[in-house]
Formats: C-alpha cells, structure tokens, sequence
C-alpha cells in the first residue's frame, strides 16, 4: 500500500517518497510497536485493510500530531471521515489536549479540503519544507482547538 | 575550523563545556520549552551526551558553541539539526543571560545561517519559537528569517498557552541579504 503512486509524498513516514521494501515496512512496524508516546492504528472496514492512523504526542500532549493515510482504492467511500473523526474524538477525549495538529504538503489538495472539512483551520506555510515531482514543495500545518473541535460535535 | 565573526567565534563542543551547557539547559530563560524541564540536567549528563557522540563524516546535526572574541570565553550554544542534506536545516541558540544585548546572539545566529547555506548548501533553513519569546522572533527577523506559521494554544510555558511559530528563510533571501556573494548553487530544481 506505502508504495502506491498516489501515496507518494503523504503517507506521514519518515521517509516520504523513496519507494520502501517489504523490510522496510516491517521494520517500521516493530519501531511503532515500541512507541509509547503514541498511538499507532490501522483503519479496518469489511475486515480488509484501507488504511492507518497516527495519534503522536511525544512532543507534548497538550498539542498533538494527527495523521490519516487511506489507501487509493478505498478513498471517497466516507472511511477516512469516519476514521478522522474516530480518531480525533478518542485524542480528546483521552488526552488532555488543548489543540492538535497536522502537517499537508501544499500540493495535496484533496487532503486541504479533507481537513478543513473535520474543522482544521491552516496556520500558515513552511517553505521548502518537502520535495515532490522535481520541485520543492511547502508545508501547511493545520490545527484544532478543543473548543472548536467541541463546537464541531454540538451539531 | 573555528567560524570567526567580529564578535564571536563559533567553535566545537568541548569537555570542558559542560558546566555551560548544563546552567543553560537548567535555566527557564534560556530554554525555550518548558515541556523539557524540571530543570535539573547534570553535569555528568552533559559529559555523557558528549562523549557518545562518534565521528562521521555526514552527520545531521552540528554543535557549536559561542565565544565572546574579545575575552575567548564561552557563551552559550548555537546548532542545527534535522539535516536533510543540501535541503533543509533547523537552527536553535542558547546565550547566557550575562551576554545578552550586546549583539552576540545575533551574529552567532547570522554565522551559523551563512554556513549552512554557503558550506552546507541547504535550500532553507527553519527555526521553531513560541509568541512568549518576542526577542527571539525579533532576533530572527534581523538575521533574514519571516514568520512561516503559527500555531494556537501548542506551546505552555510561564503559565501562558502559547502560539508555537515556524520561522523559515530560502536561500535566494539569504543571497539577497548578501549581494557580495555569489550564489553558483542556486535552486537545482529551477523555480519552486
């Protein structure tokens, strides 16, 4: 799944586009399994795999990293909306977070309008930051305050 | 290979630093976050971290610390991480309160700058403040970086909830502050 083209650049792994082996994943699962400041999750419907989900608050818990990955084929079937809101609701709900973030190259648009869609609003631009298809691609962080993730579940 | 400047000279971590390192580690004015106290580093911790460290020939971060010229004595701290190479590099200073306003940190934060785009040849260099430390974004600001992002209610620290702000300058903002250097690198991709 990591591998697919249309993954490349926001898969949220460490390393965003080199094409990965099947060690490399492997080993990248044992290093999550060993994480203990976060929460490391695969997005399971009809009992296949469609993709994962990272809740990361090694930085601080009062402000941590969101990050959801679905694979192509199952994209636009309302999993990544139902798996974000999971997803965010259980972060605040156990954490004591007062906002959370996440990071989108500037390029990946669908994923733009996804999270202002679930009440991220966009912080600004980090320049630079990545590169993707032979050109230097920018960073937009996006955010959440709890008080506006509580206004998002009142209606 | 020390790097002179007028005022300071940046130049490598040494044993004898360690005391330095651990008051500015321990001190709440001159540590950013306070996510990373208590305050109660060590000596032997310093040494330890120190002495772990091995030679390589590419590694991702660099440490130096600040001496005043005119006296030889050591200041504080100035270093990168998270190198990606020719691509990108984050920066972080630390000066003890005694050399403060005397345009130290500027022009060690100015040298390190210049080193990594005219040495190490990065594209950007990012640094990472929050709204409680105007001096520092101040201090960015003279040395060439713009304010890239903020975010809400990220940083706590003084009994305040803060806004953490990314600061970044490209390597085109560099030379434009440098017109008597000349950039033979430039951006390998063309434009962005």
């Amino acid at each position: 799944m990591v591998n697919h083209p249309e993954l490349r650049g926001r898969r949220y792994l460490d390393d965003e586009e080199r094409p990965l082996s099947a060690t490399d994943v492997e080993r990248h699962v044992e290093k999550l399994q060993e994480d203990k400041n976060a929460l490391h999750l695969k997005v399971v419907a009809n009992e296949e795999l469609v993709g994962y989900a990272t809740v990361d608050y090694s930085w601080d818990t009062l402000f941590p990293f969101v990050g959801l990955v679905i694979a192509p084929d199952y994209q636009r079937s309302g999993y990544g909306s139902e798996a974000a809101r999971l997803l965010i609701d259980w972060a605040f709900t156990n954490l004591p977070a007062t906002a959370m973030h996440s990071w989108i190259a500037d390029w990946n648009e669908a994923a733009l309008r996804f999270s202002a869609s679930l009440g991220f609003a966009e912080a600004g631009r980090v320049r630079r930051d990545g590169i993707h298809d032979g050109r230097f691609s920018d960073s937009i962080p996006v955010e959440i305050l709890r008080s506006e993730w509580e206004a998002t579940r009142a209606h | 290979m020390p790097i002179e400047g007028t005022l300071v000279t940046l130049r490598e971590e040494r044993d004898s630093d360690a005391e330095l390192l651990a008051a500015l580690r321990n001190d709440l004015d001159t540590q950013a976050w306070s996510k990373t106290l208590p305050p109660d580093y060590t000596v032997p911790m310093l040494r330890k971290r120190y002495e772990a460290r091995e030679f390589s020939y590419d590694p991702l971060e660099g440490r130096f610390i600040v001496e005043e010229r005119s006296t030889g004595t050591a200041i504080g701290y100035v270093g990168y991480s998270g190198l990606q190479r020719r691509h990108s590099a984050g920066i972080g200073v630390m000066l003890s309160k005694s050399a403060w306003g005397k345009g130290y940190a500027e022009e060690a934060n100015e040298l390190l700058v210049r080193f990594l785009f005219v040495e190490l040849g990065v594209q950007v260099v990012h640094l990472w403040t929050h709204s409680g430390n105007p001096r520092a974004i101040g201090l960015a600001e003279k040395v060439g970086f713009k304010v890239a992002a903020r975010m809400r209610h990220a940083v706590y620290k003084n009994g305040r909830l803060l806004d953490n702000v990314v600061m970044d300058q490209l390597r085109e903002e560099f030379y434009a502050r440098h017109p008597e250097l000349e950039d033979e690198l430039g951006n390998p991709f063309g434009t962005d």
